[in-house]
């Protein structure tokens, strides 16, 4: 089905446009196989494997055959993108639900100003793939100056971001990934996965039973798995890709503008192993606030309030359950297309959005937090001020004032870089003086033999062993802060990491389109070198 | 918050809430906190906050409790949630071994984080009593351990609590206890134990920052 009848109003004169759309209508080659199931019966056959892994599990031995799937084109019953606050329930929360009602019919005025506005100015422009970079640029100059409108949202986010193009050069690229490779199975990414599918949006009708949400969800987290090996479960993906699903409720779509996210909008390493972009940021922000926000960092110092600990929740899921639903929208439409660079071309990217959102609501909060009394009081506070943050265009007003450019973004990460680096040494090094106390404690006062470096151990814990009616389970492996390795076991019942290229080559299986590598914080030399670079997208040939 | 006047003498405690992805740390928290019960709560990133006041004794305090994200990588955030932490609650699944299996872990990454303070450790989900694989024998039993290997000199002990947040049992019980093994040991030691080095992008040379009280000879930097 075709549920984008708002979209189709707009695109009125957009022939080329829709007939190059990945999305519209049924997948063909899909139909080729097998009919499309109605949402119904997706719904009975997706809904034994919720909550349980998938059944191949238990039968392991040699190299499986991927899991399969039902890939499929159904869509979900109801336009979720168009319904009122995106189908999510009301807060639960008294303040927010009167804030609600006060600005409703303010910001329902907004909206139909915007839908006005726009309609003389992207009637007969092609959209999607088909935009032309003159056409770009007239859309960017519209959404800065008016905003991006509710029923244009998906297709602008697409097409501005340059997503639109990379969706048609890979058609189909989500279910050939998983037709070919499958779920990830039995590994600890898998089992969180799964665990994380029930805790995303649990209130929120297209993630329950009789939807296909997590259906959806599921398959583009794991297609993010495929495509990062080196990051990949990390939480906060499953909330920046189930809220695009609520919009898009298209796993193609959904994949190719999370990993925008992932690729453009934020450091490649912003959520790997020791999360070491996120660190970076975090102290970005904090030198931010002293520049920009004295008065604030005055009052965090003097009361005792660590900006280190609001970061992480606002930034790596990009605000997602921050503000209400209706504000984190227009949150996106300024990280996605409404702070970025005025160009030609199709990928612009702004990489200091989400800090100057941030930055935006200190700013905001500002007189508040000046009178708290202590950190507590100031995290009740910014958390009640964030949830019932309606007022979306001042917030985006205030992030305006406080752009950051690129080359001080830049400038202030190579600043902080060093330091992080350092802090997790640190960590590392008390971790093993640690644990080798502990060990000499219990093994009395023989040391442990010294693995190598190249082979990272498993502990085992020494109490674990020592305690007789529980199972022996290897605690944790102490691979930090390199490339994830594969757990392998011998036929003696030995288990072993692979050193990290082998395990790239097994994990991604029989992989033959080319997977993005990042750089790790421990390439020594690649903090001496200018920005990371991205390596040209290739046209990932599924087909090939 | 701070509207009704209270005496001077009010503890603030922090407390912080470690354990694996899905172990039921949010509902304990908002199970204590709220007395409330959601059997679909949000995964958690970062950290969530709550506070709550109790009276210890004749002593109130002001609990403000940290419930932390449960995926390892997580752990490399935590110095900011664990600076300046009172005390420690270790949850664990009892329906999932591997969750019990990674309770020495978490506690190690508290040690090293904050110092060896207070911790009680929490078997949560008892109320799937069916599906239980971690008898309540064991987990007393690592506590035991725990508590005999500790420092001669530190009295405190760990406790161990069965609790089940969908029904409410033994919540309070266990957040009680943590609350009142961390304001003894405040008691015993006024000074506060200072936190770890802060970091700050200004340093001239942030290639050493921190260095000065790095104690480890594991830094070769």
């Amino acid at each position: 089905m075709n549920r984008d009848p708002n979209t189709d109003s707009f695109l009125h004169h957009d022939t080329e446009g829709r007939e190059r759309s990945v999305l519209t209508n049924e997948n063909p080659l899909l139909d080729r196989q097998e009919p499309p199931p109605t949402p119904t019966e997706v719904v009975e056959e997706a809904s034994p494997t919720v909550g349980t892994p998938p059944a191949q599990e238990s039968v392991l031995p040699t190299p499986q055959r991927p899991t399969p799937y039902p890939v499929t084109s159904a869509s979900s019953r109801v336009d979720w993108s168009a319904a009122p606050r995106l189908g999510f329930p009301p807060s639960n929360k008294e303040h927010v639900r009167e804030a609600e009602l006060r600005y409703r019919s303010i910001l329902q005025a907004q909206e139909e100003k915007r839908e006005q506005q726009w309609q003389s100015v992207c009637r007969g422009i092609p959209l999607l793939a088909s935009c032309s970079p003159a056409n770009i640029r007239h859309l960017r100059q519209a959404v800065r100056r008016w905003g991006v409108p509710g029923p244009l949202r998906n297709v602008l986010w697409l097409t501005l971001t340059g997503v639109a193009v990379k969706i048609d050069e890979n058609e189909y690229f989500c279910r050939t990934v998983l037709l070919r490779h499958g779920y990830v199975v039995d590994n600890l990414y898998a089992k969180a996965i799964e665990v994380d599918l029930q805790r995303t949006f649990p209130g929120h009708p297209y993630f329950s039973d009789s939807d296909i949400g997590i259906y959806k969800l599921r398959n583009v987290l794991h297609v993010l798995y495929w495509r990062y090996p080196l990051l990949s479960y990390c939480q906060s993906f499953n909330f920046i890709t189930a809220f695009l699903l609520v919009l898009f409720d298209d796993e193609e779509r959904a994949f190719w503008t999370s990993c925008y996210m992932i690729e453009e909008l934020l450091p490649n390493d912003y959520y790997d192993e020791n999360l070491f972009g996120a660190k970076v940021d975090q102290l970005v922000f904090e030198q931010l606030v002293k520049e920009k926000l004295p008065a604030v960092d005055r009052a965090c110092d003097r009361i005792g309030l660590d900006l280190k600990t609001l970061t992480p929740n606002w930034c790596m899921s990009l605000y997602v359950n921050t503000f209400p639903v209706q504000t984190t929208l227009r949150v996106w439409d300024y990280m996605l297309v409404e702070a970025a660079s005025n160009g030609t071309q199709c990928v612009s990217r702004k990489m200091s959005a989400h800090l100057e959102i941030g930055l935006a609501v200190l700013k905001g909060s500002e007189a508040q937090l000046c009178q708290c009394e202590e950190a507590g009081e100031a995290h009740v506070l910014l958390a009640n001020y964030t949830a019932a943050l309606f007022d979306a265009e001042k917030l985006l007003q205030s992030a305006k004032s406080f752009a950051v450019s690129e080359e001080d973004l830049h400038q202030l990460r190579r600043q902080a870089k060093p330091i992080v680096i350092e802090e997790i040494r640190q960590r590392e090094a008390r971790r093993q003086d640690f644990q080798e106390r502990q060990i000499r404690k219990a093994c009395g006062s023989v040391p442990p033999p010294v693995p190598s470096q190249e082979e990272a151990r498993i502990v085992v814990d020494p109490l674990m062993q020592e305690l007789g009616d529980c199972t022996v389970t290897p605690i944790k492996t102490e691979h930090r802060g390199t490339s994830p390795s594969i757990l392998k076991t011998t036929p003696a019942g030995e288990a072993y990491l692979l050193p990290p290229d082998e395990a790239g080559a097994t994990a991604s299986g029989d992989f033959s389109f080319p997977v993005r590598r990042f750089r790790r914080f421990n390439d020594e030399d690649s903090f001496n070198e200018e920005p990371i670079e991205m390596e040209e997208m290739n046209h990932y040939n599924a087909e090939e | 918050m701070s509207s009704n006047p209270t005496p001077a003498k009010k503890q603030l405690l922090k407390i912080i809430i470690l354990g694996d992805s899905g172990v039921g740390k949010t509902s304990l928290m908002h199970q204590f906190v709220s007395k409330k019960f959601d059997s679909r709560y949000k995964a958690t990133i970062g950290a969530d906050f709550l506070t709550k006041e109790l009276t210890v004794g004749d002593q109130v305090v002001s609990l403000q409790i940290w419930d932390t994200a449960g995926q390892e990588r997580f752990q490399s955030l935590g110095s900011a949630f664990y600076r300046g932490a009172d005390a420690c609650v270790l949850v664990y699944d009892v329906t999932v071994q591997e969750s019990f299996a990674h309770v020495g872990s978490w506690m190690e990454e508290f040690s090293i984080q904050a110092g060896r303070r207070d911790s009680v450790l929490i078997g949560n989900k008892t109320d799937l009593e069916d599906r239980r694989q971690v008898p309540t024998r064991t987990a007393q039993m690592w506590c035991d351990k725990q508590n005999a290997e500790g420092d001669k000199n530190d009295k405190t002990e760990m406790k161990y609590f069965e609790t089940s947040a969908r029904e409410n049992t033994g919540v309070e019980e266990a957040f009680m206890a943590v609350a009142a093994a961390a304001l003894a040991r405040k008691a015993s030691q006024p000074a506060p134990v200072p936190p770890p080095s802060t970091v700050n992008l200004n340093q001239n040379q942030p290639g050493n920052a921190g260095g000065s009280n790095n104690t480890n000879s594991g830094c070769s930097c």
